[in-house]
C-alpha cells in the first residue's frame, strides 16, 4: 500500500500557516476551475467527450474495486457496462421512466448481476475466474444484448439525455455530481470496517478469516459494489451517447476498462480517475491536436508524432528504470533509427528511399484506432516498468496538496499487484 | 497423460455424450455431427497452444489467438507481395511470421515479467492481443477479408450428405500429426522433460545446466508455430477480419483446454472438437437461442469449473 508505507506528516499539515497553503489552494482551484471551465472553453457538443470521461472514470472505479480491493480480473466488464447501459435505456426509452430511475435500476440490475458472477467466484478463483468472465462477456453481447425486446435489436436501444437532446453542458454537470457521489461511497467504503475488511483478504485471506473476517460475504459485496457502480457508469456512458448498442461492448472495450485501470494505478482513487478519463480523451485529443490523426499525406502529420511518443515513452521508460544518462540498450537504439528514418521521410520527402512511398499508402490513424494501439503500449509500459501508474505520479502531488512535504516517492508501488491470492 | 483404461473409458463416455446430445437437441443432426468434427481445427489448435503455454509456464496465454490471426494476414500479404513463392512458401512464411510473434512476445514482455504474479501475466497477454488486433485494424482496415485456400476442392468427401472440403481434411490431418508429435516431444524427449522441469521446478533446473530463459523461449516459439498453424489451414476457410483468431477461437480454445484438464495436450485437442460440436449445436439451435455458440460455450466452461475443475482428463488437483 502506498499510502501506509509513505511516513505520515498529517500531524504538521494542521499547523500550516494561510501564506504556506495558499499556493496548495490555488493549485486546487486551478484543477477545478479546468474541470468546471473546460465545457465553456469548447464548443457545446465537444462536452459529450467529457461527460463520456466521467462515465469512463466511474467505470474505472468499479474495476477498481474488483481488481484493487477484491483482487478478482474480470474480463467481461463491457457486459457489466453493457447491462446498466441497456437497463437505463430500456427504463427510459421503453417504460417511460425518468433518468432518476433508469440510473438506480441499472445500478441494482448491475449490482445484482455482479452478485451472481461473485458466488461463481467464490468457487473458482483466480485464472479461471477471468476465464468465466470472458466467457460471460461474450455470452452476454450474443445473447443478453441480443434479445430484441429488451435491447431493441441491432438498431440499439434509445437513451435520451434527460435535459433534452442538445444539453450536453447541463448533461457534463450531472455527469460530474453523479461521480461525485460514486468516489464519495467509494472513499467512505473503504473507510469503513468492511472497507478494511476487503484489504485484509486480498492480503491474507486465511489470516483475515482467523481475525473473523467473513470471507465469503466481504468477497460477494465487493462484486455487487462494482457491480453497481459499473451499472452507474453504463447509464451514464448510454445516455450521453444518445443510445445503447450491443455492438459497443465487445471484448476490445473490456480491455480498454482493464488497461485504463491498471495504467491509472490500481488502488489509487486519484489516479484512477484521471486515467479512465484520460483514455476516454486520447481519441479527443488526436481529433482535436492537428496532424495528430489523418493519412500521412504531408508534414504535418501521425507518423512524427509517434516517433514523439515513442521516445518519450523510452524517455519515461529509462528515467523510471533508473537508467538515464546510461547507453540504452540495442534494441532501443534500432528502434530510435527506424523512428528517426520514418520522420524524416514525412517531414523532409526524398530524404529516405523507398519508405516515402510506402508511407503514404498506410491507412490513416483514426482517434478510435489510437487509442487501442496506445492503450496497450502504456499498459505493458506500466506493468513492466511504472507498477503504480498515472497513480505513482499523481500521488506526490495530492499530498503535496493535502498539506504534505512534496516527496517524489510517495507514490511509490512495488509491483502491480492484481494478483488474486487464492489463485 | 497415459492412455491407461479409465482415460479411454472417459474419452469413449464424452464422446458417446456428445454425440447423443448433438442426436437429441440439434434440429439438423448430420450437419452438427460432420461440422463438429470438420470444423474444429482453429478450436483444438488455439486449445493445445494455450495448453502448452500453460503446461510449461503456468501462464494462461491470452495472445495465443493473435499468433494465429497474425498469420492469416502474413499469409494473405506473402500471396499479394511475392507470389512467385508459391502457396507453400506462402504458408511457410506465416508460421514463420506466428513464430517469430512468439518470440517477441516471449522476449520482450514474459521474460521481464517472470517474477510477476500470474495474473499481472495474464493481463499483459491480453494486452498484447489488443495491440495486436489494434494494429491489424489501423493498417487493414475492420474488412473482411478473403484468402485462397492451399486446396480447393469442396466436395471431397460427402459425409451424411454435408460436403467436406479438402481444406478442412487438411487440417485435421496437420492437427494429429501435430498432437502425437507433442505428445512424442513431452514423453519420450529429453528437452521435453526439461521443459517440464523447468515449469515445475526452475531453480532446480538451472542447477541441473538448463536454460531456463532457452526453454521458454522455445515453448513460445512452439506455442506461435501452433498459432501459425491454426491460422494458415483454418484462415482460408471463411473470410478473416482483424483478430479473426481471437474473435472466433479464444472463449472456446480456452473452455476446451479447461475441458481437458488444461494441462493435458491430448486433452485440449478432445475438448477442442467437444466444443467444436457445441459450436456447431448453437449455430444449429440459433433461430431458438440468439448468439447460441457464445451462449453454450458459457455454460459449458461454467459447468465445468464448478462441478469438475480438473477436467473430463484431468487427474486429482
Amino acid at each position: 500500500m502506498s499510502v501506509a508505507a509513505a511516513p505520515r506528516l498529517a500531524a504538521s499539515a494542521g499547523t500550516a500557516s494561510i501564506a504556506a497553503r495558499l499556493p496548495r489552494l490555488a493549485v486546487l482551484g486551478v484543477i477545478a476551475l479546468v474541470v468546471v471551465g473546460a465545457p465553456f472553453l469548447t464548443d457545446p457538443v465537444d462536452s459529450t467527450r467529457f461527460s463520456e470521461a466521467i462515465a469512463f472514470a466511474v467505470i474505472g472505479l468499479s474495476l477498481n474495486v474488483l481488481l484493487g480491493y477484491v483482487g478478482s480480473i474480470s474480463l467481461g466488464h463491457a457486459a457489466f457496462v453493457g447491462v446498466g447501459s441497456f437497463a437505463s435505456a430500456y427504463m427510459v426509452s421503453q417504460q417511460g421512466q425518468p433518468f432518476v430511475v433508469g440510473v438506480v435500476v441499472a445500478a441494482l440490475i448491475g449490482g445484482a448481476q455482479a452478485g451472481l458472477l461473485g458466488i461463481l467466484s467464490l468457487r473458482v478463483t483466480g485464472l479461471y475466474f477471468a476465464l468465466i468472465t470472458l466467457a460471460y462477456g461474450a455470452m452476454a453481447q450474443d445473447t443478453l444484448f441480443g434479445i430484441d425486446s429488451l435491447t431493441g435489436g441491432g438498431a440499439g436501444q434509445e437513451a435520451p439525455n434527460p435535459f433534452g437532446p442538445s444539453a450536453f453542458r447541463a448533461y457534463y454537470f450531472l455527469s460530474l455530481a453523479v461521480l461525485g457521489l460514486v468516489l464519495y461511497v467509494d472513499w467512505s467504503l473503504m473507510r469503513s470496517k468492511a472497507g478494511r475488511a476487503l484489504l485484509a483478504l486480498r492480503e491474507n485471506p486465511r489470516v483475515a478469516a482467523s481475525l473473523g473476517i467473513d470471507v465469503k460475504a466481504f468477497t460477494l459485496l465487493g462484486f455487487v459494489i462494482s457491480g453497481t457502480f459499473a451499472g452507474i457508469g453504463g447509464a451514464l456512458f448510454a445516455h450521453n451517447v444518445g443510445q445503447a448498442n450491443s455492438q459497443v461492448y465487445s471484448f476490445n472495450l473490456t480491455l480498454i476498462f482493464v488497461i485504463m485501470t491498471v495504467v491509472g494505478g490500481l488502488r489509487n482513487r486519484a489516479g484512477v480517475v484521471v486515467g479512465s478519463a484520460l483514455f476516454a480523451l486520447i481519441t479527443y485529443v488526436i481529433e482535436k491536436v492537428p496532424g495528430l490523426a489523418g493519412r500521412f499525406e504531408n508534414a504535418d502529420s501521425t507518423i512524427p508524432v509517434i516517433a514523439l511518443l515513442v521516445f518519450g515513452g523510452i524517455l519515461v521508460n529509462e528515467a523510471v528504470g533508473g537508467r538515464l544518462g546510461q547507453r540504452p540498450r540495442l534494441a532501443v537504439q534500432i528502434l530510435c533509427a527506424i523512428m528517426v528514418l520514418l520522420a524524416l521521410a514525412i517531414i523532409a520527402p526524398g530524404t529516405v528511399p523507398l519508405a516515402e512511398t510506402q508511407l503514404r499508402e498506410l491507412p490513416a490513424l483514426t482517434p478510435e484506432i489510437g487509442r487501442l494501439v496506445l492503450g496497450p503500449v502504456l499498459l505493458l509500459v506500466v506493468l513492466t516498468r511504472l507498477p503504480g501508474g498515472i497513480g505513482q505520479l499523481i500521488t506526490p502531488f495530492s499530498r503535496w496538496i493535502g498539506g504534505h512535504d512534496f516527496e517524489w516517492s510517495s507514490g511509490k508501488v512495488e509491483e502491480v499487484q492484481v494478483n488474486d491470492v487464492r489463485a | 497423460m497415459k492412455l491407461d483404461r479409465t482415460t479411454i473409458t472417459r474419452v469413449l463416455a464424452a464422446l458417446a455424450g456428445l454425440l447423443g446430445g448433438a442426436a437429441l437437441f440439434a434440429t439438423d443432426r448430420q450437419s452438427t455431427i460432420v461440422t463438429g468434427i470438420s470444423a474444429s481445427v482453429p478450436y483444438c489448435l488455439v486449445a493445445l497452444g494455450i495448453a502448452l503455454v500453460f503446461k510449461a509456464t503456468g501462464v494462461f496465454n491470452f495472445a495465443q489467438g493473435e499468433f494465429g490471426t497474425v498469420a492469416i494476414f502474413a499469409l494473405y500479404l506473402a500471396r499479394f507481395w511475392f507470389p512467385w513463392v508459391g502457396y507453400v512458401g506462402a504458408m511457410l512464411f506465416a508460421v514463420l511470421v506466428a513464430v517469430g510473434f512468439g518470440l517477441l512476445v516471449e522476449r520482450a514482455i514474459i521474460r521481464p515479467l517472470s517474477e510477476a504474479p500470474r495474473v499481472t501475466l495474464l493481463v499483459a497477454t491480453a494486452g498484447i492481443a489488443l495491440l495486436s488486433i489494434a494494429t491489424q485494424i489501423w493498417l487493414g482496415e475492420a474488412q473482411a477479408r478473403n484468402v485462397e485456400k492451399a486446396l480447393s476442392r469442396e466436395n471431397r468427401f460427402n459425409v451424411l450428405g454435408i460436403n467436406v472440403s479438402d481444406q478442412r481434411v487438411l487440417g485435421i490431418i496437420v492437427m494429429i500429426i501435430v498432437v502425437v508429435a507433442l505428445a512424442a516431444f513431452f514423453n519420450r524427449t529429453s528437452l521435453g522433460l526439461a521443459v517440464l522441469a523447468s515449469s515445475q521446478e526452475p531453480t532446480a533446473t538451472e542447477l541441473c545446466g538448463i536454460s531456463v530463459k532457452r526453454v521458454s523461449a522455445l515453448v513460445w516459439g512452439l506455442s506461435g508455430l501452433l498459432g501459425g498453424l491454426a491460422g494458415v489451414l483454418a484462415g482460408p476457410t471463411g473470410t478473416f477480419t482483424p483478430g479473426q483468431l481471437t474473435s472466433v477461437g479464444l472463449v472456446p480454445g480456452f473452455t476446451a483446454a479447461v475441458l481437458g484438464g488444461i494441462t493435458s495436450l491430448p486433452g485440449a485437442f478432445l475438448g477442442g472438437i467437444l466444443i467444436s460440436f457445441i459450436q456447431a449445436l448453437g449455430t444449429t439451435t440459433g433461430s431458438s437461442i440468439k448468439g447460441g455458440p457464445a451462449f453454450f460455450t458459457f455454460l459449458l466452461l461454467a459447468g465445468v469449473l464448478l462441478v469438475r475443475p480438473q477436467g473430463l482428463l484431468g487427474g486429482k488437483r
